[in-house]
């Protein structure tokens, strides 16, 4: 995705690397939202969200996918923690399978995400 | 320069750095976390609570709301912020050459030498994602973390290119560049964590003549009335002042006043048997006594309309 910009024909001839941020990947038949795009633009989703415990998300990223039920249709759907969106995952019907970049979170990400739900637990509300 | 301590090393500078002794001492203190809070992706407010109800304790920066100094954290690329494009860790100097140079929604942007990407990416912030920037780099390994930042932080205008920047094609004229040029790097230096400094002396001294040649070049990308900055992050005016100094001898360039309200050394007037434009004084020496962050050196250069 790139913003229509009326100079972009003059770069037409030269040796262009990347345009703008990848919004969709092609999976075999299907589109699949990259987590970047969905980072961006997923707050305009009106269904298919799931919102995850940071418990549950460390284990999505962690195992690749967690059990359970999600009220949203089978197919990609947009994972948030805390009001916040992290990415994209397949939700098929008793599983939800990470989408995440390979190399966009860390171990010690997860640490951190792990540490601020302890923190927010004990924050007075 | 590891078994040089900071007066050693700096010397030769001793009469143009102001207050040399206090600039030594700063050296043997560790650089600060700075973090650049990117409003393409979150706001503000909400990051800066996030962080705040974990504990971090972050300190605005006089006159730039987008950056806070962390105290408390030595890690700023393992926060879950981070890896979500919400902030940046970027050095307070890296963040006043995007400022300085002031691109504006609708510009087209080059940022002739992009990689890493964290400069290009700020321009992106201040232009609120629109109109054009072409980020360029000369190597293409390092286009990959250049990718990666602008994915990380939400950058939707950014073309990608991968030629010398000296050698940049001139099929389109930009409104704004920034030209950060690689550089000796001797405002990175302090004694106690960084020893990886190059030397500019044992590199053949050839720095200079690519600095040039890079800053020729933008110029000459420049439309009628439009402005570039020329930065790096080293304090010798050989790849400073007398580089800016070159352009004024050999384009119809003029140096600019940087509109910002920051602490700031002027340009020199004089190195060694050179004597420099009077409007260079108008270029910014930033060291880290007066400003504690990396050393830096920004000249604002407009092309007349």
């Amino acid at each position: 995705m790139l913003n229509k910009d009326h100079r972009l024909p003059s770069l037409a001839s030269l040796r262009v690397q990347t345009v703008g941020l990848p919004l969709l990947r092609r999976i075999k038949a299907h589109l699949k939202p990259t987590s970047v795009a969905l980072q961006l633009f997923g707050s305009h989703a009106s269904k298919n969200v799931v919102s995850l415990e940071p418990d549950q998300l460390g284990d999505l990223a962690e195992r690749k996918e967690i059990k359970g039920e999600f009220a949203c249709s089978p197919g990609y759907v947009i994972v948030v923690t805390n009001s916040v969106i992290v990415g994209c995952a397949l939700f098929l019907p008793g599983r939800l399978i990470s989408q995440f970049p390979r190399h966009m979170f860390t171990d010690q990400t997860w640490n951190d995400l792990l540490q601020n739900k302890e923190k927010e637990k004990s924050l007075p509300r | 320069m590891t078994n040089q301590t900071p007066e050693q090393y700096f010397s030769p500078y001793s009469h143009i750095i102001p207050d040399f002794p206090a600039f030594c001492r700063k050296l043997s203190n560790p650089l600060p976390v700075h973090l650049r809070f990117n409003t393409l992706k979150a706001t503000v407010k909400q990051t800066r609570l996030r962080l705040e109800r974990r504990g971090l304790n972050l300190l605005p920066e006089k006159s730039i709301s987008i950056v806070f100094r962390a105290t408390n954290l030595t890690q700023p690329g393992h926060l879950i912020e981070f890896s979500l494009g919400h902030l940046h860790s970027q050095a307070l100097s890296s963040v006043i050459s995007g400022l300085a140079l002031g691109p504006k929604p609708g510009d087209a942007v080059l940022d002739l030498c992009a990689a890493p990407g964290g400069k290009t990416s700020l321009l992106a912030q201040l232009m609120e994602n629109r109109g054009l920037i072409v980020a360029n780099d000369r190597y293409p390994n390092r286009l990959i973390p250049l990718h990666s930042n602008l994915k990380r932080l939400g950058v939707t205008n950014t073309v990608t290119l991968c030629y010398p920047g000296q050698h940049f094609p001139k099929r389109l004229r930009f409104d704004r560049i920034l030209v950060d040029v690689p550089c000796s790097a001797e405002g990175t230096l302090r004694a106690a964590a960084n020893s990886n400094i190059r030397q500019p002396y044992q590199s053949g001294n050839k720095l200079p003549g690519l600095q040039r040649d890079l800053l020729l070049r933008a110029f000459d990308l420049l439309e009628p009335g439009g402005t570039l900055l020329y930065s790096t992050c080293t304090y010798n005016p050989d790849e400073n002042e007398s580089v800016v100094q070159s352009l004024l001898e050999n384009r119809p360039a003029k140096v600019q006043p940087i509109s910002l309200d920051l602490p700031h050394s002027p340009g020199l007037e004089q190195w060694k048997e050179i004597t420099y434009d009077a409007t260079i004084q108008q270029c910014w020496r930033i060291y880290p006594h007066q400003l504690d962050t990396v050393g830096f050196f920004l000249a604002r250069v407009a092309r007349e309309a």
